[in-house]
């Protein structure tokens, strides 16, 4: 009993939607403790093991973890998140993105939690895991029993890797898994307490409930009571800690969306396709249109729109977040930037330029040639301003992506607000194909309607990102 | 299985290199067309890829209907196979006509897109087709759900030709046609003939070695599967 | 203007897509059979 508290939850108030779910919770886990979260579907074992992973927000109450010494808030009632490092996660729903490989996963997994884990430590675990044949195979691939055992792997994998003691949060682990895996998770789960990490399980399977130390117990009336568990089960043999690195969550979490997106190009595709059609449908009643100042208005919209459509799409990432609460996962490991980075990581930041230089050959590149060398020097700046506006839009697209039912919502009404960018663009580009490139701070003259658009584009992603709750 | 693999890398590789000397040859030692009768009699060259492309692209899409066809109604296997390797020449010759297409439209007609005519919408919506069917057999579970469901898109793909027909001739009745790619028709010199026919040929080599390798692929693939789902089922000792 | 730049870029474009999938398939036909060689053999040394 003289083991040290390594997190705690007090006071917990959580409400999702109109049911308050918990109400005023105290718990604590120790080093070296297995805690079963157990009761009745909806009494909120799921909400409580997910708060202390940071992923509620609370109206009442604190979640602390204490590391190494070091006390550090996961979450309070003001909305202030922690960045919490080295913890384990496995959520009911896998959290885990088709596109990745079993390998990819297990090492980000472990990689999120400040570790560089060797090619044999990968491949010692994949084998004991009956994973091996499956390294480089897709997880959408696999049966559900074998994606779940990802799933497991990838929520114990970041302990197994670690020497100091850590947290390890799953949730319905045992769900889907067959009898020799369920057998090597209670292994697995009695080795990582033995070497003094804790284990919150969320279950309501007896197996599981009997590898536990204690039991937690939501009553009908919403309190919790604890009991003293069988903790059974022989600890498996697993791989040795290795030290802590030092790896920015930040660039895991771009390089993610990168192989992502270049295994599966639907973001790209998602946005060209539209953007490309604008263009030569503006083609095909542009050359109608007389290539004199009245009409450069008219033209620079046509020019810039294909660009903006580009811009304001959907991003997929949204797409790939919401698939099995991917999302969640990531929220829980990026900590309080997660909806900065995801909505910056969203933006299109590769094809604005391309875009709208080759909007500019087919839509207006018959106009006389020194408006052209004009526009051809200085066109990569509005170019610029419709990567502010991506931005914008992939934060108000995540935005709208936290109703519980995001796919039935017009989340495209909120986007009406970049139309102010898009103005300020056209008149900008259209001033640089009467009069040429400006560098006066003027209003009116194009670097100034640039630098609004842009502002305006910034202002809209900054709202969009602090004001809702993480 | 041996003996058609080895045949598809000969019939492959010999086309393959024979299009590049091909194309070498197109580019500098083709016969010049005149240059008053043209806007850009340079472009012209483009000719002896961008019809063969047509051509071999033509061939995948039927080959992608008929594998179709025999996936949905009789869930064969070999259905399948045909279906995903059709899919796949679908794209990457669908790509080079609606690429190419445009860039020669440009040079000689200076519009890089007709909505009026027929073959080029609707190579475009069929490589746009080919390119769903092929990124979404990547990212869906192999499962006889997905192979429906694909195999219905690739059907869809087919409907789209007589409704692009009616489309563009509704559209032509008040934006009369701007590109009419009758170049091949309209008395051409017989030298150009004979090297088109030549690079027809080579078309056709290249499609048959590119069937039976992919072919040859997409059924080690099948194999290689059903081994890891044999060892998925006593996976942990 | 002869349109000579664009019939390179045109045939830059072609040639370049035939080749890529002539790579392509053979990389990935050697890919999978020495997979498929792998499981065959780990599969027989389990069974002696």
């Amino acid at each position: 009993m003289g083991a040290r508290e390594l997190l705690s939850v007090n006071g917990l108030v959580v409400n999702r939607g109109a049911r308050k779910v918990l109400d005023g919770v105290d718990f604590s886990v120790r080093e070296g403790e297995v805690v079963a979260l157990v009761g009745e579907n909806g009494c909120g074992k799921t909400t409580l093991l997910e708060s202390m992973a940071g992923l509620h927000s609370l109206s009442k109450g604190v979640v602390t973890r204490f590391d190494g010494g070091n006390e550090s808030v996961v979450r309070d009632f003001d909305g202030n998140r922690g960045d919490i490092l080295g913890f384990g996660l496995t959520l009911q729903s896998d959290g885990i993105c088709g596109e990745e490989t079993v390998r990819e996963r297990i090492i980000t997994a472990i990689r999120i939690s400040g570790h560089s884990p060797e090619d044999s430590v990968i491949d010692e675990m994949l084998s004991d895991w009956g994973l091996g044949h499956r390294a480089s195979d897709n997880v959408s691939q696999l049966s559900g029993g074998l994606r779940r055992r990802v799933a497991v792997l990838s929520g114990l994998a970041p302990a197994v890797m670690r020497a100091d003691p850590t947290v390890v949060l799953l949730d319905e682990p045992s769900e889907g898994l067959d009898k020799a895996s369920r057998e090597l998770l209670a292994g697995w789960i009695r080795s990582l307490s033995s070497l003094g990490h804790s284990i919150v399980i969320a279950t309501h399977d007896y197996e599981m409930i009997s590898v536990a130390d204690s039991v937690v117990s939501f009553e009908s009336n919403g309190s919790l009571s604890i009991s003293p568990g069988e903790s059974l089960g022989n600890a498996s043999k697993i791989p040795s800690p290795t030290t802590m690195v030092d790896v920015s969550r930040f660039s895991e979490f771009i390089n993610w969306a990168w192989r992502m997106e270049k295994r599966n190009p639907i973001d790209t595709i998602g946005r060209a396709t539209p953007a490309l059609v604008a263009m030569l449908l503006a083609f095909t009643f542009a050359t109608d249109i007389v290539r004199s100042t009245e009409n450069y208005d008219l033209i620079a919209a046509l020019v810039l729109a294909p660009a903006f459509i580009t811009a304001v799409a959907a991003p997929a990432l949204l797409k790939r977040l919401s698939e099995e609460r991917v999302g969640d996962w990531w929220r829980a490991m990026t900590g309080s930037w997660s909806r900065a980075t995801f909505s910056v990581v969203g933006a299109s930041f590769i094809l604005p330029i391309p875009i709208l230089y080759l909007s500019w050959f087919v839509i207006a590149g018959d106009i006389d040639s020194s408006t052209n060398d004009q526009v051809l020097k200085w066109l990569w700046l509005p170019a610029l301003s419709i990567i502010d506006v991506s931005a914008a839009a992939a934060a108000l697209h995540l935005m709208v992506s936290d109703l519980r039912r995001a796919s039935a919502a017009a989340g495209s009404l909120l986007l009406l607000v970049l139309v102010w960018p898009f103005l300020e663009l056209t008149s900008a580009l259209a001033t640089i194909m009467e009069s040429g490139m400006s560098f006066e701070l003027a209003i009116g003259e194009p670097l100034s309607d640039i630098l609004i658009s842009s502002f305006s584009a910034v202002l809209v992603w900054g709202v969009a990102v602090i004001i809702p709750d993480e | 299985m041996r003996g058609q693999e080895s045949l598809g890398v000969k019939l492959t590789l010999f086309g393959v290199s024979v299009a590049t000397v091909a194309a070498l040859y197109a580019l500098f030692a083709a016969p010049s067309v005149n240059a008053e009768a043209f806007t850009a009699p340079d472009a012209y060259r483009i000719l002896y890829f961008h019809v063969p492309f047509a051509w071999s692209s033509f061939l995948s899409f039927a080959m992608l209907f008929i594998g179709a066809v025999m996936w949905y109604i009789k869930r064969s296997e070999v259905g399948w196979i045909w279906f995903q390797t059709a899919s796949d020449l679908g794209l990457i010759f669908g790509l080079g006509v609606v690429t190419s297409g445009p860039i020669w439209g440009s040079a000689e007609w200076g519009t890089p897109w007709d909505w009026g005519d027929l073959r080029l919408n609707t190579f475009g919506l069929l490589t746009a087709v080919a390119m769903f069917l092929v990124l979404s057999r990547r990212s869906q579970p192999d499962t006889p759900a997905t192979r429906d469901t694909l195999s219905a898109i690739g059907l869809f793909g087919f409907a789209l030709v007589p409704i692009t027909a009616l489309a563009t001739t509704w559209y032509q009745e008040r934006h009369p046609g701007v590109l009419v790619i009758e170049s091949e028709d309209s008395g051409l010199d017989p030298e150009i003939k004979t090297l088109l026919l030549l690079s027809f040929f080579i078309f056709c080599i290249i499609f048959a070695g590119f069937v039976r390798l992919s072919n040859h692929r997409y059924r080690l693939a099948a194999q290689l599967e059903q081994l890891k789902s044999d060892l998925d089922k006593g996976a942990i000792q | 203007m002869t349109g000579i730049v664009e019939a390179y870029a045109a045939y830059t474009m072609m040639l370049g897509l035939l080749l890529y999938h002539t790579k392509t398939l053979f990389s990935e036909i050697k890919s999978l059979e020495s997979s498929l060689e792998e499981l065959d053999s780990s599969n027989s040394n389990e069974e002696e």
